[in-house]
């Protein structure tokens, strides 16, 4: 396999644009920064690089998410990488006269890491970005996600050039299964062996199809590839459909998704104006296009026969999958499904290569795909850590480097109690865990999963309990209602974990909840009742002091559950600031200024304000 | 269809590839609790009780028997603790939910449980089985009943509750349910004493097919009635289920004309129902009523041709008129309607079962289906046509309408040349 300059790569991320300016400024238009103001900041930019004459010099480039949400909107200066954040419409006059006409940056508009107190000026030096490393992500606030030009300077179309000009599709599919690329969506199905058997499948026409549900609360990677470079996936997809053989492609995606949704037909308008979709591409005979479907937006219709059934007309629901989809997919014909960032990962690979792809990640892929975890993962990291944001990763990082130094650890000098990862159903895993190696089968066997890619961060104030009940509710209200283990046993547990939070709970839940999510992960129809139990029955596992607490003593011993907690005011701390009184929405609270406080708990509805707004750290829950 | 040799708890067996392994199974002698599966319906999967183990030494799974395939080589335990334990858990559940229906009660009680642990207490009669709803669906093809609701929420109605007009009162699924909870029967036809009187009053057993035209004197007392009484003689069960799949009628009216959600409809007054890699195609209720009576149909395909929609389909001839029609779905013609060729009147007793036309196999049958009017907006795009039509006939002086703007039998048949024309040209040329 040839060996392509690796112009493609970022480590760190900092990048060229070919451009004739001698300046860019690459702003970040992902749906976060546009929320906390980066359409304002790029007027401004506008209004005042024209002031300075400076238009010709200086580009404003709109780019995808860059993935540090927490500190929007961001914007990196090219070609030097200097980072700036949290800018508003009033820095941007200083900003433009002394970096852009004058060069000198601006230190107070730079970041600065949480512990210390001098600016980091590169994008190169920051934690967060240090040890990330692009490869689906490649192209992140590196281009302007509307130009198809800007992804083909940047070796766009290339792979697919290279595979209709100089490779069979069996050899496509060989290069996969070497790749030892796994399924981003969750299962972690080897990519190249499901294509292969899509390609054997009697039947035609073949369909490609992309999962852009992404149905996970709080989780946004594969919206933020579509925003950020939504040509890489249309590439992935006209490979993964000459491999197979299909000339047809759906993308399901969430019509909550406007921007990506935006992006992704303009790609598709560009891609078919340039040949790139439709009849005999590059003039190989080979024909391709793709239709956008929209999912209604229930999680479960991001499982791949409840996707297929809603695309077709029917209710989303899941049937049995004794009968494969890449055999009898969408309506009744051989179906190759993958998701957004399984297919953003498949260019790369081929103009790289496999040698280049396997160095990243853990095991052996060698003998089979099955062997190891290759290449990068994108988890959005969100919860109780200071730089919450998209990253990608290499496979087999820690969770500790990931939450601590990319993350930058907890905020507020609390203690990190667990993490979750892999969505709603995944498990959660005790500090003890935090130097395991991510991968698929590293996290499957601490009772965890990789899943699309969700990680949420909880801190020493969150209670175990009250987490998986979290969790259970909403995957609960999610069931299709199809299956009795599923419906009935979430149900049922999720009554439990109420029962056990409110101090209700009596001798043996533990072992009768246990007993029933086993029965719910073992027999449920999909995967979703498959893996819900995980949050109850990985917290059973790792923090089961925690429920004897609740059902033994009738404590929380995080203080969090109403029930089993009284709020007091620790007379040695308490200054007598009156704040809590004042905040506090029952009157509860007495206490002349500058004197100890008192809670009346008879009015006190745990409410936990007072907590929050208190400066001393006076307020005890117990 | 080959045969394949499976093993269970030990024993070879010779069974059909592919055939779903609790038939077999229960041929054996082994009890197998179910509550979705009925034979004769589509495998639902959902109860979960019929779980055994397959596979060999320690790489064993559990799946459900009643849609899991056969293969060759296939080993199927059905007695081991971790099956027990599971369906025990499974009836525990089932059980909290429906503490007093009988066969619950049975189930647990065969697999050892007496009482069910849980808290959570609240209690429905109805086990979300699926049964009524796919009888109705699969087998009555009337498609009145349907769910509402997910998860833990999810209760049975008539879809979106809008349309208890399709229910032809057959008492399929009053048969079917496992817990006599089911109603639909005796509801509907106490609707129907109330809103229908005289004529109207169309015997059940002739709206699903069973009997001739018919009007009930008995004021669907049924069990009063001598034909109700030499039909439980004849099949000594419910007529529908026995003369499944597929024999019934469609209801009286709904807003003029009859639509079943379950296939999509081209603008030219064809339908498509897909179903697999086939797609059954025919003629819909409101052309079948604009033409009327069909004397002749000339089918213009024969199995072999490759087909594209939009294309002539068949001239069907009534009352002197003609009406061209065309495909609503591209593809390669399979089979045509042997029925057809002996009587076309078919078409006009039941255009959406026996008088179908052709069975396709689609080109792309997604893209192609994209085209058409999907089942969901059926009804109010049928809904604008009969207004349109409406409006067509009165511009043409049509006394096509009676009094209180029902349709009469073969209404369309004093229309002049021109007027015909015009009706044919606008409704059944598109796709
Ligand atoms: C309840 C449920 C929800 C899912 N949601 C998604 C989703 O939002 N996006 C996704 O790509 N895969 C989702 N999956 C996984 C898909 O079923 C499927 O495995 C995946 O799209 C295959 O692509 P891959 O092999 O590239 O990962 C979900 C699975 C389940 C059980
Ligand atoms: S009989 Fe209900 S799942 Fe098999």
């Amino acid at each position: 396999m040839s060996e392509t300059p690796s112009k493609n790569e970022q480590k760190p991320p900092v990048g060229d644009v070919s451009s004739s300016s001698r300046m860019q400024l690459m702003l970040c238009g992902g749906t976060a920064c546009v929320s906390s103001g980066s359409v304002k900041v790029k007027a401004a930019l506008e209004r005042e690089l024209a002031k300075h004459d400076l238009t010709d010099e200086v580009d404003v480039v709109v780019t995808g998410c860059n993935g540090f949400c927490a500190k929007g909107p961001v914007m990196v200066v090219q070609p030097d990488g200097i980072f700036y954040q949290e800018l508003k419409e009033k820095d941007i006059p200083h900003l433009v006269e002394e970096h852009m006409l004058k060069g000198r940056p601006v230190e107070k508009l730079m970041y600065s890491p949480p512990d210390k107190k001098t600016a980091v000026p590169t994008m190169s030096e920051i934690g967060f970005f240090k040890k990330q490393r692009l490869v689906a992500l490649r192209n992140r606030g590196l281009l302007d996600p509307e130009s198809i030009d800007e992804y083909i300077a940047r070796d766009g179309y290339k792979a697919l050039a290279k595979v209709l000009s100089e490779m069979t599709p069996e050899e496509v599919i060989d290069e996969m299964i070497a790749s030892g690329l796994r399924g981003r969506g969750g299962g972690g199905f080897p990519t190249g062996i499901k294509w292969k058997t899509c390609r054997m499948a009697a039947g035609e026409p073949k369909y490609v199809v992309c999962n852009a549900d992404e149905g996970d609360p709080g989780a946004y990677m594969d919206r933020s590839i579509v925003e950020a470079d939504p040509h890489v996936v249309l590439e992935g997809m006209a490979i993964a459909a000459y491999a197979v053989g299909s000339s047809k492609g759906y993308v399901y995606i969430r019509h909550e998704y406007p921007l990506a949704l935006k992006r992704l037909q303009k790609a598709m308008e560009d891609a078919r104006e340039y040949g790139l979709l439709g009849k005999n591409i590059f003039g190989k005979g080979f024909d391709f296009d793709i239709s956008i479907h929209f999912g209604a937006g229930a999680f479960v219709c991001g499982e791949s026969t409840a996707l297929m059934a809603s695309m077709e007309g029917h209710v989303g629901e899941p049937r049995a999958k004794y009968i494969h989809t890449v055999d009898h997919g969408l309506w009744d014909r051989p179906t190759n499904l993958n998701n957004v960032e399984t297919y953003a990962n498949v260019p790369v690979i081929i103009l790289r290569g496999t040698k280049w792809f396997t160095s990243i990640g853990t095991g052996d892929v060698s003998k089979s795909p099955w062997g190891g975890s290759k290449g990068t993962k994108v988890f959005s990291l969100v919860g109780k850590v200071n730089n919450t944001g998209l990253v990608e990763v290499p496979m087999g990082i820690t969770l500790r480097e990931i939450i601590f130094d990319i993350g930058g650890g907890i905020p507020n000098g609390k203690k990190f109690k667990a993490v979750q990862t892999g969505g709603p159903s995944g498990g959660v895993l005790p500090e003890s865990l935090l130097d395991i190696p991510v991968d698929f089968d590293q996290l499957t066997k601490v009772g965890s999963m990789m899943g699309s890619g969700g990680m949420i961060v909880m801190d020493e104030d969150d209670c175990m309990v009250d987490i998986a009940r979290y969790y259970i509710d909403f995957l609960a209200g999610e069931s299709c209602g199809k299956c009795v283990p599923c419906r009935e046993g979430l149900r049922q547990i999720n009554k439990m974990l109420t029962d056990i939070s409110n101090g209700e709970a009596e001798e043996g839940v533990l072992e009768l909840l246990e007993e029933t999510a086993h029965t719910v992960a073992e027999t449920s129809l999909c995967a979703l009742g498959g893996s819900a139990p995980n949050p109850v029955l990985s917290t059973l596992r790792y923090f089961r002091d925690e429920y004897e607490a609740h059902v033994r003593e009738k404590r929380c011993p995080a203080g969090l559950c109403k029930n089993l907690v009284t709020y007091s005011i620790d007379p040695v701390n308490c200054n007598g600031c009156t704040l809590c009184a004042i905040k506090c929405p029952q009157h509860a609270i007495t206490g002349e200024r500058k004197k100890v406080h008192t809670i009346d708990t008879s009015l006190c509805i745990k409410c936990g304000i007072c907590r929050d707004v208190c400066k001393q750290d006076a307020v005890i829950v117990k | 269809m080959s045969l394949v040799t499976i093993k269970i708890n030990g024993s070879e067996v010779q069974v059909e590839q592919g055939e779903a392994i609790l038939g077999p199974i229960r041929a054996q002698g082994i009890k197998v609790p179910t509550l979705c599966h009925m034979d004769g319906l589509e495998p639902y999967g959902a109860c979960r009780l019929c779980m055994v183990e397959v596979g060999a030494g320690k790489r064993t799974k559990l799946v459900t028997s009643c849609n899991f395939p056969a293969n060759e080589g296939l080993e199927i335990q059905t007695d081991t603790e971790r099956v027990h334990r599971h369906r025990a858990m499974l009836a525990e559940l089932l059980l909290a939910r429906s503490p007093h229906v009988k066969v619950v009660q049975d189930i647990a009680a065969s697999l050892g449980v007496e009482k069910a642990r849980f808290t959570d207490t609240e209690e429905s009669d109805c086990l979300l089985c699926g049964l009524c709803v796919r009888v109705c669906d699969e087998i009555v093809g009337a498609s009145a009943i349907g769910y509402e609701g997910r998860g833990v929420d999810r209760v049975v109605g008539t879809p979106f509750y809008v349309n208890p007009d399709a229910c032809i009162a057959c008492g399929a699924c009053t048969e079917v349910c496992p817990t006599g909870l089911i109603q639909m029967e005796e509801q509907t036809k106490e609707r129907w004493r109330k809103e229908l009187s005289g004529n109207e009053r169309i015997c059940r057993y002739s709206r699903m097919g069973v009997v001739s035209a018919k009007v009930c004197p008995h004021n669907y007392d049924c069990a009063t009635c001598e034909v109700d009484q030499s039909i439980w003689d004849e099949f000594g069960m419910n007529a529908m289920l026995a003369l499944a799949p597929g024999k019934r009628r469609k209801p009286e009216k709904v807003s003029h004309f009859f639509v079943v959600e379950d296939r999509f409809y081209s603008r030219g007054h064809t339908w498509a129902k897909l179903k697999g890699d086939h797609a059954r195609v025919g003629m819909d209720d409101f052309a079948q009523r604009i033409v009327g009576q069909v004397s002749t149909v000339t089918l213009t395909a024969k199995p072999g041709d490759v087909v594209q929609s939009g294309q002539a389909a068949l001239t069907v001839a009534s009352n002197g008129h003609q009406a061209n029609m065309v495909f609503p779905v591209s593809g390669k013609v399979m089979r045509v309607n042997p029925l057809l060729e002996d009587d076309p009147t078919v078409i006009n007793d039941d255009c959406y079962q026996r008088g179908w036309l052709y069975v396709l196999e689609p080109q792309d049958s997604y893209e192609e289906t994209r085209k058409l009017v999907d089942p969901e907006h059926a009804d109010q795009w049928l809904l604008a046509e009969a207004d349109d039509l409406f409006r067509t006939l009165s511009a043409s002086g049509g006394a096509a309408l009676s009094d209180g703007g029902e349709l009469l039998p073969n209404f369309a048949s004093n229309l002049d040349k021109e007027s015909w024309d015009r009706v044919a040209k606008r409704f059944f040329s598109k796709v």
